[in-house]
């Protein structure tokens, strides 16, 4: 058993608060440094732990959405990148490579979107709903609670 | 940090700037100025007196001579009115003086910046503070930007173009800015170019930043100073009114600003401002807040990733800020999506 990269994370975060921030009173840039360096620190702990899965589930909904989307009356330009980014995949697993991925669908979305946006039909309505449930639930999941918050 | 050749330097300008035959800087300490400047606190000693002074430095990346000019215009333009606003002393576009150019105003001693993001920033004082805080809105905005020094400095819009010169600018931030593309704030800024607002009755000064952690207030719970205004401009006054009540601000409370009821808060800053409150364009304005909140957070992020400064506020701004953000709009217009259910 190994402490989790998030657990060490929380444990430097708490280290800075105990062990650390009080001896910086007489210092106000550095307590307020230190102060922001241990909120990163928790956020980043959190983060470590969750960030694959929600990239995972994002790309995931974003390839579903972009096989369905490939299929309706849209340009054909569009339709061409749907499909290729459907069926691409990341370089491989790391969070960089996973970010720079969905970084290229998100970038195809937001054409999707502007584009249905414009059509005035219940299939164009219900992309828009779904591009709205990806956006909404990515940006639920990454949303952080500080302490003390 | 200020090194001794630049306190040297200082306290051969503070003699010319303040008419001495010489001064002694003393007690300088770089306390929390927020992310855009270095800020210090510092004494000057001169024979007869010790003036209580700030110095606010350029960050490392030179921004350009309008923005520090126009910090000062609004320190000039506010100064000695209905507002605690500390005075401005001095200007200086040397960079060979601190190392870069910077300003000195008065400092407010015995007064602190409250955390917005405290579960609790406000204590016994939260109804008061709030009060003083929609009031000293009003106040911005009841002065006739014209005759102020802010109007040498910027632009002063028509009156129908307010929204489109703030989203223009905005979205050119977060096109420079963004580090990956941005899906919720290009939604957002084609739903706001699709619905503009409806335009303001006269112009106003606007703060820009107006927002707590961005005012000091004392023991008491009184107001007093009002600070940071780098992103001072003349336009709509509901620009202003609905970044203050933008539900970043808000923590947990479900009060304006975390401050006060919705109503009163509107009540207030009517009174005070001599305006009336138009529902319709505060919508617009209310969704433009949460973009620019966006095109500041990604512009934070990106001075912080691209290494031209380590201040962790700038990390923690580009993340916690960001994502808020983000979430504020996406339940926004989610909701109100076509087909969605309401």
């Amino acid at each position: 058993m190994k402490p989790s990269l998030s657990t060490m994370l929380s444990g430097a975060a708490d280290a800075l608060h105990t062990e650390l921030i009080p001896f910086l009173r007489t210092n106000p840039a550095a307590l307020g440094h230190a102060s922001m360096i241990r909120l990163v620190v928790y956020s980043a702990a959190t983060e470590a732990d969750r960030e694959p899965d929600t990239l995972m589930t994002e790309i995931a909904a974003l390839r579903m959405l972009f096989e369905s989307a490939a299929n309706m009356s849209l340009p054909d330009q569009l339709r061409a990148r749907l499909r290729a980014a459907a069926s691409a995949a990341p370089a491989n697993f790391t969070l960089s490579a996973m970010n720079e991925h969905t970084a290229m669908m998100k970038a195809v979305l937001i054409d999707l979107h502007a584009e249905v946006e414009e059509i005035s039909t219940p299939w164009a309505r219900a992309i828009e709903l779904q591009v709205w449930d990806i956006l909404r639930l990515g940006a639920d999941r990454r949303q952080l609670v500080l302490p003390g918050m | 940090m200020l090194g001794s050749s630049d306190i040297q330097r200082l306290a051969v300008f503070m003699a010319t700037t303040l008419n001495a035959p010489s001064v002694a800087i003393e007690n300088v300490v770089r306390i929390q100025g927020g992310a855009s400047r270095e800020t210090f606190r510092f004494d000057a000693r001169t024979r007869d007196c010790t003036h209580r002074l700030i110095l606010r430095r350029d960050p490392p990346e030179q921004l350009v001579d309008t923005d520090r000019r126009l910090e000062y215009a609004a320190f000039r333009s506010f100064h000695g009115g209905a507002l605690p606003v500390p005075k401005p002393i001095a200007l200086s576009h040397d960079p060979n003086i601190v190392g870069r150019p910077f300003m000195v105003m008065e400092r407010i001693d015995n007064a602190v910046a409250l955390l917005p993001f405290l579960p609790d920033p406000f204590g016994k004082h939260r109804e008061k503070i709030g009060r003083a805080f929609f009031e000293y809105l009003g106040a911005i905005h009841a002065v006739d930007p014209m005759q102020t020094e802010l109007a040498t400095a910027v632009e002063a819009p028509a009156l129908n173009r307010c929204w489109i010169h703030e989203l223009d600018h905005w979205q050119n931030v977060i096109e420079v800015n963004a580090l990956e593309p941005q899906p919720i704030a290009m939604a957002a800024i084609r739903r706001l170019r699709r619905t503009p607002p409806p335009p303001p009755k006269r112009l106003a000064a606007i703060h820009g930043d107006y927002r707590t952690g961005n005012y000091l207030v004392d023991a008491e719970g009184s107001i007093t100073a009002i600070l940071d205004w780098e992103l001072a401009h003349i336009g709509d006054p509901l620009e202003d009114l609905a970044w203050a009540l933008d539900p970043l601000w808000a923590t947990k409370t479900g009060l304006a600003a975390g401050m006060l009821p919705f109503d009163e808060a509107i009540r207030i800053w009517e009174t005070a401002s001599g305006r009336t409150f138009d529902p319709v364009a505060f919508k617009w304005w209310s969704l433009f807040s949460s973009v620019k909140g966006l095109g500041v957070w990604l512009s934070c992020a990106r001075r912080f990733n691209d290494n031209q400064e380590p201040d962790p506020i700038l990390a923690f701004s580009g993340w916690y800020c960001r994502v808020r953000h983000d979430k504020i709009i996406a339940d926004r217009l989610s909701a109100a999506a076509p087909g969605a259910l309401q």
